[in-house]
């Protein structure tokens, strides 16, 4: 059953951690900008240097997911006409989702202060 | 953006590849999966063959590992769903389960039997090793071979390895004096049955040789109980008939011997007990048992052609006889094998009545659901999605089902295991194992597939409505007559099983009070063998059986004491040969049974003497050779139409050598061979005049066995300490054990004749009962209508009665076809016989209509106006 949208207010975002990388990929992809399948595996992959290459397979199983939890929705907005393939669905990062992901961030970024604390991580951080 | 172009060969590749997630799923995302599949092929094409391949491994890794991820979470949606559904539903839910459980826990219990005794031999590629021996219109025997014949045989090109086998009687002495079984056998044996000691080593050619230090390989039973499983017992000695044997080893728990007997003692080398007996000149031609191992590849019949023209040497007088092969496997279930298969068949029968009930309750339970369904259906639910959905629900009613059948068999094993006929080779290995836990989840798992196909496909074939409306106006069009069809097989399957019962019943009451052609009652058996060595002549013999025979008759609570070498129902005998003196010189003499027996024999027993006389104190050995024959006996010495009585025979027995004896009396017949083999030609000599090794004593005491066989062994432990007291039984006893097998049966046949029918009545009751409520409104404006009693019936018995009329001619059917299976251990009984059936279905027609009329009677309840009222 199709999720687009939820009654997000009251739940806590933490209780969605930690997510997947793939998920967490497919999600900041998102928070760029609304997106269909294809060009979500192309921003991961560019995005990562080619480190993660999603399969069709694995980005619908995240993408039922995500929609399932109310993370994401499907984006009323198109491209113009021309440039539009009726196929295509375009996903867009709810309020909800964006508050997940963030909190995943967070949750990283604490972990990546550890490492630095005790020394197994040298360095400025890479860009 | 369509195409008319045919799908390119990668696209069917991705389509074919998507059909392995759940129809959902496709729905929601197949579409878009396939077009971003072929953006990604697209540009992968671009950048080279690399690329390309590395998307499709890609691709299809992410689809495997999706697919079980999306049908796991439907399954366990389903699965929650159909728990709902159960438990809104209990009464139902445990009527099915129940019937589940039932069949199941019958079905396990007896496949444990199965698999333990036909399934579980302990021998390595046991399709290739085989039991040869000859066969001639004397049936079945094992080939008349010499050692050195064995020692041609063993480099028969066609076998991996052949070997000889001889059991033996030894006593072993020690803390306690004991009688035991010893397979003499070639050191081959373990080879041709791929065995391998669990401790120590077998023996060898240097082992098995005239004159070699006396060896034995213990089997584990023997080991451990009467040794207390001593683990540094190789190369210790025990002593058996006096002689120190040093033990080389200890044989697996499952082990025993190539008949698989339960109580062996151990193995030791044939030579030197054939080289014993030729020395002695008793056994000069011994008949020894050969088992051989295949060559891979090699036919059996390539293999045993060499030895036709060996036997043709070895017994040049039978030229009838010819080899024959006979699997291990036969050889030592053969005469179990089409019982546990045939009870094993009856459990199936009892499942597919359970399992046509739990159909029938389902298709009730789709008539209740028509609306939701509908509804679900007008929602834009696929149909193959319902019906997955109902398939969920029925496998997990069916596996719940199983699983509280497979308790139920644990414990009904216990019961079996119990009731089954001593000796069944493997008895000691059944129990729930991991193959019969597996055959029984496969079975619950496709129960629940199988019939609740039909009535998923029948609840999701109702037309999409939203209509929340009373209740459906008619009852889906096909299933009244759905449950008609079950309902007639159940009844069919029934009486199939009724009749197999019946027969099988007819065939123990016909064995049971067979005339053993003695009185058994009140008598106790006990068996008293003499170790030859201490006990070498004939003198001493008779003098200590005379003192034990006096002690005996002494002790408190017997009443009188006589004895033979061999009593009837042993299943074995002692046999002599004779002619009669006035025959032709060149006649060939006769093989018979003969049995050794003291002059009050048959008093004792209660044998008839039919005429002459029995023998008496002065047939000494002194005195005129005298033998006295049975009536089957006499009617072939006096074939020739001259009298019996008076006739003289020459009779060569292996005791007494040959001796000219008259027949003083004509004796009635006695089943020797056990309770189904009719009675053979048999002679009796006294023991007066021919003694022998063994004896068994019969005592006909006053008081029960329990309380008497101490005080028995006690008076044979006075007379000879070191002596095995050997086995103390009730005659009565031995006399059930020959019908053993045919009780098992007769009792779980009947057993699962019983739940069959209670389950198929079951069946029935709750078809009428649908059919009432079905037509409650109908009912309510006939009786408003003035109709009688009788009308209200027959429009509600109606469909019943035409279900069980099928049902029956179904059922005779089937029974005529399956019966025959059964005609292996029928005694006396025909498969088609015709009383059987006729009792048999007027049992189950009588079942039938009083299973159909409990709920027919509501029907005469209905009150027109309350009827009319809902509507």
């Amino acid at each position: 059953m199709r999720v687009s949208q939820h009654p997000s207010g009251r739940r806590d975002p933490a209780a969605y951690l930690p997510l997947t990388p793939a998920m967490f990929h497919v999600m900041a992809a998102l928070n760029e900008g609304d997106q269909h399948g294809y060009a979500i595996i192309k921003d991961v992959a560019s995005r990562t240097g080619g480190d993660v290459m999603l399969s069709t397979g694995t980005l619908y199983g995240i993408v039922k997911r995500l929609l399932a939890d109310g993370m994401i929705a499907e984006s009323m907005r198109r491209p113009a006409a021309a440039d539009d393939d009726e196929r295509r669905r375009y996903y867009r990062l709810t309020e909800f989702g964006r508050a997940v992901a963030t909190a995943e961030a967070e949750r990283l970024e604490g972990m990546v202060a550890v490492a630095r604390g005790v020394s197994l991580l040298k360095g400025p951080l890479r860009p | 953006m369509t195409s008319d172009r045919p799908p390119s060969p990668g696209r069917r590749l991705f389509r074919a590849l998507l059909r392995l997630l759940p129809a959902e799923f496709r729905g929601d995302f197949g579409a878009e999966m396939s077009q971003v599949f072929e953006d990604q092929r697209r540009d992968a094409a671009a950048a080279g063959p690399v690329a390309v391949t590395s998307l499709w491994a890609r691709t299809v890794g992410g689809v495997v590992a999706l697919a079980p991820r999306e049908h796991g979470a439907i399954l366990a949606r389903d699965a929650a769903f159909g728990l709902r559904v159960m438990r809104r539903n209990p009464g139902t839910t445990l009527a099915a389960i129940l019937t589940m459980a039932l069949g199941i826990g019958a079905n396990t219990a007896m496949f444990s039997v199965v698999n333990a005794v036909l399934l579980g031999l302990p021998f390595k590629d046991q399709d290739r090793v085989f039991r040869l021996a000859t066969e001639s219109k004397q049936g079945r025997q094992p080939p008349a071979l010499t050692a050195s014949a064995l020692g041609n045989w063993q480099n028969t090109p066609g076998f991996e390895a052949v070997a000889g086998f001889w059991s033996e009687g030894r006593v072993v002495t020690g803390s306690e004096v004991e009688r035991v079984g010893v397979e003499c056998v070639s050191p081959s044996l373990f080879r041709v049955l791929g065995v391998s000691p669990a401790i120590g080593r077998v023996f060898g050619d240097t082992d098995d040789r005239a004159g070699a230090a006396p060896v034995i390989v213990l089997s584990h039973e023997f080991w451990s109980g009467r040794l207390g499983a001593d683990p540094s017992i190789v190369g210790r000695t025990i002593t058996m008939n006096d002689v120190p044997v040093t033990v080389l080893g200890v044989m697996p728990p499952a082990f025993g011997g190539p008949f698989a007997r339960a109580r062996v003692a151990g193995w030791a080398p044939l030579e030197p007990l054939l080289a014993k007996s030729r020395a002695s000149g008793r056994l000069a031609d011994p008949m020894v048992n050969v088992f051989a191992k295949l060559r891979p590849g090699v036919s059996v019949q390539a293999a045993i052609a060499p030895l036709e023209a060996t036997l043709r040497v070895l017994a040049p007088e039978d030229p009838s006889a010819r080899m024959v092969a006979i699997p291990i496997a036969e050889q030592i279930t053969g005469d179990v094998r089409p019982m546990l298969i045939a009870l094993w068949g009856a459990t199936a029968f009892v499942l597919l009545i359970g399992a046509a009930n739990i159909a029938g309750l389902l298709f009730g339970r789709a008539e209740t659901r028509r609306h939701e369904m509908a509804v679900r259906l007008a929602l834009g639910s696929a149909r193959a999605r319902i019906v997955r959905q109902l398939l969920t629900e029925s496998v997990l009613l069916c596996l719940i089902g199983g699983l509280a059948g497979v308790v139920m068999a644990a414990w009904g094993l216990h019961v079996i295991v119990a009731m089954l006929p001593g000796g069944m080779p493997g008895a000691d290995r059944i129990s729930l194992d991991g193959r019969v836990l597996a055959v029984s989840v496969t079975v619950s798992l496709a129960t629940g597939l199988l019939f609740g196909l039909w009535p998923a496909l029948q609840a999701s074939s109702v037309a999409p409505s939203f209509s929340w409306g009373g209740r459906a106006a008619t009852p889906a069009p096909s299933r009244g007559s759905a449950r008609s069809v079950l309902v007639a097989a159940e009844v069919a399957l029934s009486l199939a099983l009724l009749v197999g019962a019946g027969l099988v019943v007819k065939t123990f009451f016909h064995l049971r009070p067979a005339s053993p052609g003695f009185d058994p009652s009140g008598k106790i058996v006990v068996g008293v063998a003499l170790p030859a060595a201490r006990y070498s002549s004939e003198v001493m013999r008779l003098a200590f059986y005379d003192e034990l025979a006096g002690r005996l008759g002494a002790t408190h609570g017997v009443a009188g004491v006589s004895a033979a070498s061999v009593l009837p129902l042993s299943g074995f005998g002692d046999f002599a040969r004779f002619t009669r003196e006035d025959a032709d010189p060149s006649a060939k003499p006769a093989r018979v049974f003969a049995s050794t027996v003291t002059a009050n024999f048959f008093s004792e027993m209660s044998i008839a003497v039919v005429q002459g006389r029995a023998f008496s104190e002065s047939d000494r050995a002194d005195g005129q050779p005298v033998v006295i024959v049975n009536q089957v006996l006499a009617r072939s010495v006096g074939a020739t139409g001259r009298g019996v009585l008076g006739t003289r025979l020459v009779v060569i027995d292996d005791t007494s050598g040959t001796a000219t004896r008259t027949i003083v009396g004509i004796v009635g017949d006695t089943r020797i061979m056990g309770g189904v083999v009719a009675p053979r030609p048999q002679m009796y000599l006294p023991f007066a005049q021919t003694s022998g090794f063994s004896r068994q004593f019969v005592l006909r005491v006053t008081q029960p066995i329990g309380t008497m066989a101490p005080v028995l062994r006690q008076a044979i432990r006075s007379l000879d300490p070191r002596l095995p007291t050997g086995s103390i039984t009730a005659m009565t006893d031995d006399v059930d054990s020959t019908v053993a097998g045919w009780r098992f049966a007769a009792i779980l046949m009947g057993g699962f004749a019983v739940l069959a029918i209670v389950l198929a009545a079951v069946g029935l009751l709750a078809v009428v009962a649908g059919s009432v409520n079905d037509r409650t409104r109908e009912i309510g404006v006939r009786i408003a209508l003035g109709a009688q009693a009788g009308d209200v019936l027959r429009t509600v018995l109606s469909r019943a009665l035409v279900s069980t009329t099928a049902g029956l001619a179904a059922g005779i059917g089937l029974a005529l076809g399956t019966t025959q299976f059964l005609s292996d251990w029928l005694v006396d009984v025909s498969p088609f016989d015709g009383r059987t059936f006729v009792l048999a279905s007027l049992a189950m027609t009588l079942v039938a209509v009083i299973a159909s009329y409990i709920p027919a009677r509501r029907a005469l309840r209905v009150d027109p106006i309350r009827a009319l009222r809902t509507e």
